[in-house]
């Protein structure tokens, strides 16, 4: 079997002196889409930010495609491909849509040719976003924001591209379209790691699937397999 | 003969007030970028404008520039060289100084460090002065071009009544202002690194999330603010003496303006400062000239009473 290409060993980390991940494990491999489940509060959004430089690790090691990232800086790891869709889409206030598109594309060395082709390609896979091209991106509607955040993160070439609650406050009929995106990222090789809150939409989706419970995960496996543990029925299905 | 004599006197302020204003709109936008991209007021503006205006002095007198380009455009080139010194100067200070004090390491502090970086950038204020003071003397210096003493004649208009005598000097500057304008505008709105600042203006967060660096964005903002500020400064010293004070008689000029324009707007800095030196000009017409920065700050005044984002002050809405 291939060497994964993302390698969470026992990582540690938290916001100043208060510890809020003790001890993750888990491993990707390169083309698989993850969904990272857990209730409020569990340290999913913090094993994002700990995985993008952005959140202290005070233990553990992480390895990607090979590299230990532990003590790099943020901008390597977007650098080297670990991207990054933010809780919120944090979009830029008063830049356009292809402004904010060119942004993710920062790092970069392209060439106009390349990120032209780069645009075409999000465009083609978000078609509401060509439409709203030179549109504030932080005046367009909850989904479509959500669209131009992901197509963002899609711009830096993304070998894992990690989404900080893909659905959060979007209609189902958004959450399908963005569902069917992420289906047609996933089959152009770029890995996938989801953090969603609504759990039978996350294993619907996933190849496999992390539990995540104050700062450990408790339960890992196939999505199919953990969508019929007891476990996970009761804790987040709401199933007796 | 009354109303004829009115009328001209209302197009030459006029005239002055667009002129000098556009060099005000150009020291204005200057500070703007500072504090729309790091959020940081910065107390030294002036000061740094003043070191502008003596770099551009011996720039022209000292490096050869009077020589190379003669009396009448040397001392727009020389303004223009000042901008290079002073980015230099002003992105060293920066890494010495601001920087620990403002950007991703005050995040965390109470107030993202704006206590430290007032105290902070009131120290350089006060170095810069009497550090200039030391070197240059209390002297009035001045930046003479034969061309402060000339003037275009506009008109005759309604017959041979009326003309409007533009000073070529400031004419010339204010030319030089707009188009450094139009490049700065360009290269914001445009350009790799204007994306780059704008992203780490509006959300210096998400902005590391792209792989910009955010401290290096407000080091290039602050430089850039400082020399674009001391551009600024050059010019004027083609039409006013100076000395180590003079910082302070403009950065009240700089802060009103970067105010009326709405704070964190660069258009609205450059319209701040053009309307800060209408109205200082326009004021003449009425009021003593000692009276004139009372004028500016009863208008200023009024506009922040109806009008408190200032003129281009942004409501962010988000959906």
């Amino acid at each position: 079997m291939n060497a994964p290409l993302l390698s969470v060993v026992q990582a540690q980390g938290g916001y100043g002196d208060v510890q809020v991940l003790w001890g993750v494990d888990m491993k990707i491999r390169q083309g698989e889409l993850i969904a990272l489940i857990g209730s409020n509060g569990a340290g999913k959004s913090t094993l994002l930010r700990l995985l993008s430089g952005l959140v202290r690790q005070t233990g553990g090691q992480i390895w990607f495609a090979g590299d230990d990232l532990s003590g790099t800086s943020a901008r390597r790891r977007v650098a080297s491909g670990l991207i990054h869709v933010p809780e919120g889409r944090r979009l830029f206030a008063g830049l356009s849509v292809r402004d904010n598109l060119l942004l993710g594309a920062h790092l970069r060395q392209a060439s106009r040719a390349e990120l032209a082709a780069d645009l075409d390609r999000v465009a083609a896979l978000f078609p509401r976003l060509a439409e709203r091209w030179r549109q504030d991106a932080t005046t367009m509607s909850g989904g479509e924001q959500q669209m131009c955040a992901i197509a963002r993160g899609l711009m830096g070439r993304p070998r894992l591209l990690m989404i900080d609650e893909l659905s959060l406050g979007l209609a189902p009929k958004v959450v399908d379209q963005l569902l069917d995106a992420l289906d047609a990222i996933r089959r152009t090789g770029v890995t996938l790691l989801v953090v969603e809150q609504d759990v039978a939409v996350a294993l619907a989706c996933a190849d496999r699937a992390f539990v995540l419970d104050h700062g450990r995960v408790t339960i890992a496996g196939d999505a199919s397999a953990l969508a019929d543990d007891p476990r996970i029925r009761a804790s987040y299905l709401g199933e007796d | 003969m009354t109303g004829i004599i009115w009328t001209e006197n209302i197009l030459q302020a006029l005239a002055a007030g667009l002129l000098v204003g556009t060099i005000y709109g150009l020291m204005c936008v200057g500070l703007a970028l500072i504090f729309g991209v790091m959020r940081v007021i910065n107390f030294a503006q002036g000061d740094f404008m003043m070191l502008g205006m003596y770099a551009a002095f011996y720039i022209f007198g000292a490096l050869g520039v009077s020589a190379v380009f003669g009396t009448s455009a040397g001392p727009y080139v020389a303004a223009i060289l000042a901008g290079p010194v002073l980015f230099c100067i002003g992105y060293l200070t920066h890494k010495v100084l601001i920087s620990h004090v403002s950007g991703t390491r005050t995040a965390h502090l109470e107030g993202e460090g704006h206590y430290a970086q007032l105290i902070l950038t009131l120290g350089i204020a006060l170095i810069l002065t009497n550090g200039a003071m030391l070197f240059f003397g209390s002297f009035l210096y001045s930046l003479q071009t034969p061309l402060s003493t000339s003037a275009w004649e506009l008109g005759p208009f309604w017959g041979d009544y009326v003309s409007v005598f533009v000073n070529k000097a400031r004419g010339i500057s204010a030319a030089i202002s707009l188009g450094v304008i139009a490049v700065l505008a360009w290269m914001i709105g445009n350009s790799r690194i204007g994306r780059a600042l704008r992203a780490s203006a509006d959300n210096p967060t998400a902005a590391i999330y792209m792989g910009v660096n955010v401290d290096k964005s407000h080091r290039i903002a602050f430089a850039l603010g400082v020399a674009i500020t001391a551009v600024a400064g050059g010019l004027l010293a083609t039409n006013y003496p100076f000395h180590p004070y003079v910082g302070l008689e403009y950065v009240i000029v700089m802060y009103a303006g970067v105010v009326l324009g709405g704070m964190g707007s660069i258009i609205g800095a450059f319209w701040g400062g053009m309307t800060i030196g209408l109205v200082q000009q326009m004021s003449t017409l009425i009021l003593p000239t000692q009276l004139q920065n009372t004028a500016i700050f009863v208008f200023f005044l009024l506009i922040v009473f109806f009008r408190p984002q200032g003129f281009f002050g942004r409501v962010v809405e988000r959906t």
